[in-house]
């Protein structure tokens, strides 16, 4: 009986003495195995810094010691957060891949692919999208060259071109007899309109203090059948010259070109179709 | 014919005929929608769009997962074109590689 009593009082104390030798396992027994698996692992953090996360955080919880729990939790939130800025890096990548690039750009995109879808669909197609010649590409034409700061020649050589092969459309008024574009007169109506525009002068203030006289003007006295006598006044075209340059000439406005070509009706047909040579009618202003 | 795909992806190659019209530039949000519409035949009306002459379209993309040509046909729909005039190759390139037909690189 004594020995069975001391027996078990030895079994107490060893057991005791376990308990408090090791009071992180002692009151948790079920979860022993895993306490112990984490504690292995604590042990050497550095050893297995990638498997750490899983297993430990079950057993956290359980941890007498919490010190060591930040130290482990401490790489999880770095790693999320470069997976984070990855993402959105790769998703733009993708996206830009795509052609789909953020809103801000988006528009000029859609033009383009626009365009080419248009372009396709016209080479399939071709009655569909026929590239007609359009007068705003003149204004781009020469709106460009103007900002390049290109000289007249250069602009003349350029219209000149673009009109031969069809790529742009000419105002009729601006035909020279050789059938050129008269861009000195374009080019002087712009600059007047941009300076009417700027000083708020009218177009035609820039030309019209210049006499009236030269190279193929001429002026005549015709006496009517009633006695009165009118002043008409008569331009033989020379080269080089456009419709719109002899309303310059005697107006100071290109827009005045009607004007002429309807008192001269009777041998134009058409305001480009003038003649080196031929005598017109400059009704007065 | 056409591959509603991206160009990028239309560059690597399509169904030989095919013409790329991307189903973004479809999407009601493209402000140049109008001028694709016009060029399949659509003409505008005061009330929306008469599309009586517009194309018989067949449509394709990546494949039977491919969710662009379904966009792109929903839009054309929205837009008023008459649904019997659209036409739908769910294989798209995926099966057509699949097949072993060719294949033109434009």
């Amino acid at each position: 009986m004594i020995r069975i009593a001391l027996a078990a009082t030895a079994f107490l104390g060893a057991t005791l003495a376990l308990v408090l030798l090791l009071p992180g396992a002692g009151p948790k027994l079920p979860e022993e195995a895993a306490v112990t698996r984490a504690d292995s692992l604590l042990s050497q953090p550095n050893a297995a810094p990638a498997r750490l996360p899983l297993a430990v955080a079950p057993a956290r919880p359980n941890l007498p010691q919490p010190s060591p729990a930040p130290r482990v939790a401490a790489p999880a939130p770095a790693v999320l957060l470069t997976d984070n800025s990855s993402l959105r890096d790769m998703t733009n990548g993708v996206l830009g891949e795509l052609g789909l690039q953020p809103a801000t750009s988006e528009v000029p995109q859609m033009r383009d692919m626009t365009a080419n879808a248009l372009a396709n669909i016209g080479r399939v197609r071709p009655s569909a999208s026929q590239p007609q010649p359009q007068p705003e590409k003149l204004q781009a034409l020469i709106a460009q060259a103007l900002k390049q700061g290109q000289s007249d020649s250069y602009i003349d050589a350029l219209l000149n071109e673009a009109a031969s092969r069809g790529e742009v459309t000419v105002p009729k008024a601006l035909v020279t007899p050789e059938g050129r574009v008269d861009t000195a007169t374009l080019l002087a109506n712009i600059v007047a309109s941009a300076t009417a525009a700027t000083q708020g002068k009218a177009p035609g203030d820039l030309a019209k203090g210049q006499p009236v006289g030269g190279k193929g003007v001429e002026v005549r006295m015709v006496t009517q059948a009633d006695g009165s006598s009118v002043q008409y006044q008569f331009y033989t075209v020379g080269v080089g010259d456009s419709l719109g340059a002899i309303a310059v000439k005697f107006y100071g406005d290109v827009a005045k070109f009607n004007m002429i070509f309807e008192a001269n009706r009777t041998i134009l047909s058409s305001p480009d179709k003038i003649r080196v040579g031929q005598r017109l009618v400059i009704p007065r202003a | 014919m056409i591959d509603s795909r991206v160009p990028e992806w239309f560059a690597k190659g399509t169904i030989p005929g095919a013409v790329n019209v991307p189903f973004t530039t479809l999407e009601p949000t493209n402000p140049y929608r109008d001028e694709i519409l016009k060029a399949l035949g659509g003409v505008k009306t005061a009330t929306g769009w008469d599309f009586g002459a517009a194309l018989d379209l067949a449509m394709f993309c990546n494949g039977p997962w491919c969710d662009q040509s379904p966009r792109a046909i929903r839009n054309l729909t929205e837009a008023g074109y008459p649904p019997e005039k659209l036409r739908y190759y769910r294989g798209g390139m995926q099966l057509w590689l699949l097949l072993g037909l060719s294949v033109q690189t434009p």
